[in-house]
């Protein structure tokens, strides 16, 4: 522990506590909801501080370094170190941390820690498990010559406050760290920013939880983040906007402001539904960054935004493209809302309806704010928790869509307040369709349900399925012991290597092969290539339904990639023909309570149409670049550019 | 009728113009850029034997000399070649754009900025050890990845500064105990020599948009000033139709430089203050590298409470994971250097904005050469709201202009943003149309950029019907192919009016290639 002067260090008297106090539940942390800029706006000055409740971690050391993350405040442009901060100190302690301030280092890392805390306990909540970033992975050969993966435990995320002199903000995969950047507010003084002032990302509630939820996605599903569809970035970009945008109604004081200042009415402007203002403004936007429900126009006018079916379609880019997902998301999100909060507007009215003139009585401003937390709370958790009935490969909205839905079926099977049917009629307003459906109702939507013959023919056509689910059961009976995340990843690592051999055993692969849409044979699109396959991650779930009963998960998912030419005329052995990895893969999900398979959701290997979209789309996606492609070189090409290194900072410059 | 003479010297610009002047027995010599971009095989001499045979060509005279802009892929030959010029060639009248002219309040404006952030961005370059030749070995002071340098490097190129040719006394670098003093880059130094060896000063033209102006002796050529713009839309270098509402980092948006850029620990005291000034913080928050790096601690030298390491060492300098992992990638010594990168695309951008563009009128049979310069796409943009307002001309608009353009030189060696589409390639609709780009392909691959663009020269092959004419010889497929669009008349118009030179010159893979290439226009 660190002390900062002589001074202090005499206050620091040994303190041995007693050990019957009880420990702290959280350690409370002042911060902005959304950043420094509307701490000099009139209307949102007074709620603009709040207190983040970040779970009390008894071994916090300085930066603050924890179990999940560490803040190191290098900023290499200015070629210094900054003091760290000890949130430990008692005089901290007393305080709730250090006060707001733009101009002291030591709070910037006070306030990205609370936030990427925040993030991390949300994600946490709806996962019911704990978080792991993406891991150190190397590739070797083994003594009989196969391959061997290993992947090593990264304990903590990096959190470089003051990274870069630039308006730009990134989660790299590769340093497994989040670099923050800072610059001058543009000379324009429409929008009302201190020309030259600093701005600084890493003071931004929205820009930090937007790149943790980057971090945490990546750890996850370390391959979503190759761009192998239109979809597939901007999917990453638009779910990280969504757990940002969905945090804001977590704090009271702004839900109750914004609400009392709309009347209610959250689909009128309101700062819940923007995303980084002040980074917006100093950028010179006349509006935020992101804003998901309506647009300003050249005369500074807000315009609410009326979605097109064509919406989806018409956008490629991947911040334009994840804008409309969020945007479908923020209306299921408002429309849900309107409809919990009509018999209250009805009690308040004596059933007109129409509010009378002036502002809302405080009663009914509270009343309407715990509607709108408790609808947020539960749509960001049902966001989170599709992520776990996701293909682990070539993801597309429309796959997502559908595992919203089957998410959202597995725990709560009566959807007494709609809110599949609001989500599903939010994505079809703006074309968003998952391909190859019949109709759109929610079941239909939903992945299909392992049936009763297609398992029994499993089991009976390989007795070495039965095996799979048995040893998956007796293993993830074992994980009650472990108690810290590094033991918890060796475990499940020691489960994907053990699942693997089985697998790799396999004695008659054809039903597997069949179900998953794996490739475990030779066959000839591998091209001489030896089949290959990875058992990507091992999972446990364990998730308490709204009635009470808990429901218990094993999710294992296998991928497989091999090298195809970009050119379809083109073949391995053609010399210099430009190659990408085309993956395939499966999430299978398990019921560990009645030891069946529930669902297989996968994007098949051998699946020629998706191979040959994916093929145009590199080729359209090489026909394109932008100015940086220019000069740093393009993604695809064979050496390793800025580009594929950090494919983040790529997409935000 | 016009022969335009392509100088084949790779990646840069030199254009010779022979005008058949009526009832005249001297033709007339228009030159339009002459240099090679930076690091390109051997440079100087590829240029001195370009001038000589300019001198040899013109009989030592040059009606016209035209300097788009300050970039040195358009301008070094005036400097590596200016013994040559002076001992050869005389130069009648040097054509340059408004926004060189100066004491012009609104080109200071902009060219101050443009100037003060390439000095400081050199500068910031130069202090962190990148030898700004790249044939040199890079002096790595603090370790940055070659690739990250590299990629800051080629850029940086364009704006021309010289480490190997000046000698140190006009180019001190810091910590050699003077002061820093303003560098001439050799773009600088090649315009000042084009503005002095044209006298009277009268000859100096600085040319505007929505002029139309001659040259003498010719009473048959008419050239009409297209850009670069007075307006705004000299800023606008990328299109950005996604996003309309963001302006650019240009011109008086960017004024902020010393927060953009690096702040140094200088070995001077009178650093300091300029230092502190760069700084997002006050002092008492920060320590140095040093401190950091040494244990030194000022709150803080027990070993116990530190555990022998400080923070950063064993936060930031711990290379090896705990469990022995190499994760030195893990630091961020040289990330930023990456946006450097940006802010020198974006001074690229500007730079090229300023192109002097022209469009050369053949006035008897109606024909347009089109020689934009490097413009981009806020300087393309503007040439639509000219108006030229002489009676002979007040008629004419640049989409008239387009149609009958013959002749075009590709932008920016056919980079994706220095030919606009819609409101420019699209119009140029004559069946005669031809292309020269000057380029050396396996160059601009070696520096990774995409050069020719592919959709663009896609277009260009349909719109030319093959007839691409590049300076290293190449013809993609798609060309080749186009060519199959040709008439026999085409084709033998074609045929007759390109010609190579009997001299060789020899190019970066390997082969040889003639001097110049010659397209006749009539």
């Amino acid at each position: 522990m660190y002390s900062r002067s002589p001074q202090e260090t005499r206050l620091q008297t040994e303190h041995i506590a007693p050990t019957t106090y009880p420990l702290p539940p959280y350690r409370k942390l002042r911060g902005y909801a959304f950043d420094p800029s509307l701490s000099l706006e009139m209307d949102t000055a007074d709620v603009n501080e709040v207190v983040y409740k970040v779970r009390w971690e008894n071994e916090l050391g300085d930066g603050p370094v924890g179990e999940y993350l560490e803040v190191v405040d290098y900023d290499p442009s200015s070629n210094v170190f900054y003091y760290p901060v000890n949130l430990n100190h008692a005089y901290l302690l007393a305080q709730d941390g250090l006060a707001p301030s733009e101009s002291n280092p030591q709070f910037h890392q006070q306030m990205v820690y609370a936030v990427a805390m925040t993030t991390i306990q949300n994600m946490e909540r709806a996962l019911g498990r704990p978080l792991f970033w993406n891991g150190y992975r190397q590739t070797g050969v083994g003594a009989n010559g196969e391959p061997i993966y290993d992947d090593e435990f990264v304990q903590r995320l990096r959190l470089y406050p003051h990274a870069l002199r630039e308006a730009n903000a990134y989660y790299s995969p590769d340093k497994k760290a989040i670099l923050f950047g800072y610059f001058p507010a543009l000379y324009d003084i429409t929008t009302g920013q201190l020309p030259g002032g600093l701005v600084f990302s890493c003071l931004s509630h929205d820009i930090i939880a937007h790149e943790m939820t980057h971090a945490v996605l990546d750890g996850m599903h370390r391959r979503f983040s190759k761009d192998t569809n239109p979809d597939a970035l901007a999917f990453h970009e638009a779910f990280s906007d969504i757990v940002a945008l969905f945090q804001h109604f977590s704090f009271p004081e702004v839900l109750y402001n914004q609400i009392a200042k709309t009347r209610g009415d959250l689909s009128a402007q309101n700062q819940l539904g923007k995303l980084a203002h002040q980074f917006g403004q100093a950028s010179g936007k006349r509006n935020s960054l992101r804003d998901a429900i309506g647009t300003v126009d050249e005369h500074d006018v807000w315009h609410p935004a009326t979605p097109k079916p064509t919406d989806y379609e018409a956008a490629t880019k991947p911040h334009a493209r994840g804008s409309i997902l969020v945007a479908a998301l923020f209306e299921s999100f408002l429309t849900l809302y309107k409809s919990r909060i009509t018999d209250l507007i009805r009690i308040a009215t004596n059933g007109t309806g129409k509010l009378p003139d002036g502002d809302l009585h405080p009663d009914l401003v509270k009343r309407l704010a715990g509607e709108a937390a408790k609808t947020s709370r539960h749509l960001l958790n049902m966001c989170i928790r599709a992520l776990d009935y996701c293909p682990p490969v070539d993801l597309t909205f429309g796959d997502y869509l559908r595992a919203l839905i089957t998410a959202d079926y597995d725990l709560v099977a009566d959807d007494t307040h709609n809110y599949r049917l609001a989500i599903i009629s939010a994505f079809r307003k703006r074309g968003i369709y998952p391909k190859g459906l019949k109709t759109l109702s929610p079941e239909s939507l939903r992945w299909d349900v392992m049936t009763r013959q297609k398992l029994t023919q499993l089991m009976d056509g390989s007795g070495d399925f039965n095996k799979l689910i048995t040893t998956l059961k007796s293993k993830l009976f074992q994980a009650s012991d472990i108690t810290s995340r590094q033991e918890s990843h060796n475990f499940f690592k020691e489960i994907q290597q053990e699942l693997h051999h089985q697998i790799w055993d396999f004695g008659e692969t054809s039903y597997f092969n069949d179900l998953t849409g794996v490739c475990l044979v030779d066959h000839p699109v591998w091209q001489g290539q030896k089949p290959v396959f990875e058992v990507h991650s091992v999972r446990a779930a364990q998730r308490v339904t709204p009635d009470g009963e808990t429901v218990n998960q094993a999710i294992v998912v296998l991928t497989q990639r091999r090298k195809v030419t970009i050119d379809k005329n083109q073949d391995l052995t053609t010399p210099g023909a430009p190659t990408f990895w085309f993956r395939g893969g499966c999430t299978l999900i398990f019921d560990l309570t009645g030891l069946t398979l529930r669902y297989c959701i996968c994007k098949p290997f051998l699946d020629q149409r998706r191979e040959d979209e994916q093929r145009a789309y590199m080729q359209q996606r090489a026909d394109s670049p932008g100015d940086r492609a220019l000069y740093f070189g393009t993604p695809g090409m064979a050496i390793q550019s800025e580009a594929t290194r950090e494919p983040f900072a790529f997409l935000h410059r | 009728m016009v022969t335009i003479r392509m100088y084949n010297v790779g990646l840069g610009d030199c254009f010779l113009l022979r005008f058949k002047a009526p009832n005249q027995q001297r033709d007339r010599f228009m030159l339009i850029d002459c240099g090679l971009f930076r690091g390109s095989d051997a440079e100087k001499e590829t240029l001195q034997e370009v001038v000589k045979d300019i001198a040899k060509t013109t009989k030592g005279k040059l009606d016209v000399v035209v300097a788009t802009h300050e970039h040195q892929d358009h301008l070094s030959g005036f400097w590596y070649a200016q013994e040559i010029f002076k001992e050869k060639i005389k130069i009648d009248k040097v054509w340059l754009a408004w926004t060189e002219r100066p004491g012009e309040p609104r080109a200071r404006q902009l060219k101050d900025k443009i100037d003060e952030f390439s000095d400081q961005l050199t500068d910031t370059v130069n202090r962190l050890g990148i030898d700004l030749d790249p044939a040199q070995v890079v002096k790595n002071r603090r370790q940055f990845s070659a690739h990250a340098l590299e990629s800051v490097g080629s850029v940086l190129d364009f704006l021309g500064f010289d480490g190997a040719d000046d000698t140190s006394a006009n180019n001190p670098l810091p910590g050699n105990g003077q002061p820093p003093q303003k560098r001439l880059s050799i773009n600088r130094k090649a315009l000042n020599y084009l503005q002095e060896v044209a006298v009277p000063p009268e000859n100096i033209v600085y040319h505007e948009p929505d002029t139309v102006t001659t040259i003498d002796g010719l009473p048959n050529i008419r050239v009409y000033i297209l850009g670069p713009p007075r307006t705004d839309l000299i800023k606008k270098s990328d299109p950005t139709k996604q996003n309309p509402e963001v302006y650019n980092f240009a011109g008086n948006s960017r004024s902020n430089y010393a927060m953009m850029l690096p702040a140094w620990d200088g070995d001077q005291e009178e650093n300091q203050k300029d230092r502190l000034d760069r700084m997002p913080f006050e002092p008492i928050y920060f320590m140095t590298n040093e401190q950091a790096r040494q244990l030194v601690d000022p709150f803080n030298d027990d070993e116990e409470t530190s555990g022998g390491k400080t923070f950063f060492q064993q936060y930031y300098a711990n290379d090896l994971s705990e469990a022995g992992f190499d994760q030195r990638h893990r630091r961020i010594d040289d990330d930023w250097l990456f946006s450097l990168g940006n802010l020198a695309l974006q001074l690229d951008g500007d730079t090229n904005n300023t192109s002097l563009a022209m469009a050369i009128e053949l006035i008897d049979t109606k024909r347009i050469l089109l020689f934009p310069g490097d413009a981009q796409v806020g300087n393309w943009l503007s040439w639509h709201d000219c108006k030229w307002e002489h009676p002979d001309t007040k008629n004419t608009t640049t989409a008239k202009l387009l149609e009958q353009t013959v002749f075009y030189k590709v932008g920016h060696h056919g980079s994706h943003n220095a030919t606009l589409r819609d409101k420019g390639l699209e119009l140029m609709t004559s069946p005669d149309l031809v292309a020269m780009i000057p380029l050396d392909e396996a160059f601009a691959g070696r520096k990774k950029w995409e050069m020719p663009f592919g959709t663009l020269y896609a277009s260009l092959a349909i719109k030319t019907k093959g007839r691409i004419l590049q300076a290293d010889g190449k013809l993609s497929p798609v060309a080749v192919e186009a060519a199959n669009l040709r008439t026999e008349d085409d084709e033998q118009a074609y045929t007759s009016a390109v010609k190579h030179s009997k001299a060789r010159r020899p190019t970066t893979n390997g082969t040889d290639r003639p001097l110049w290439t010659e397209f006749i226009v009539r």
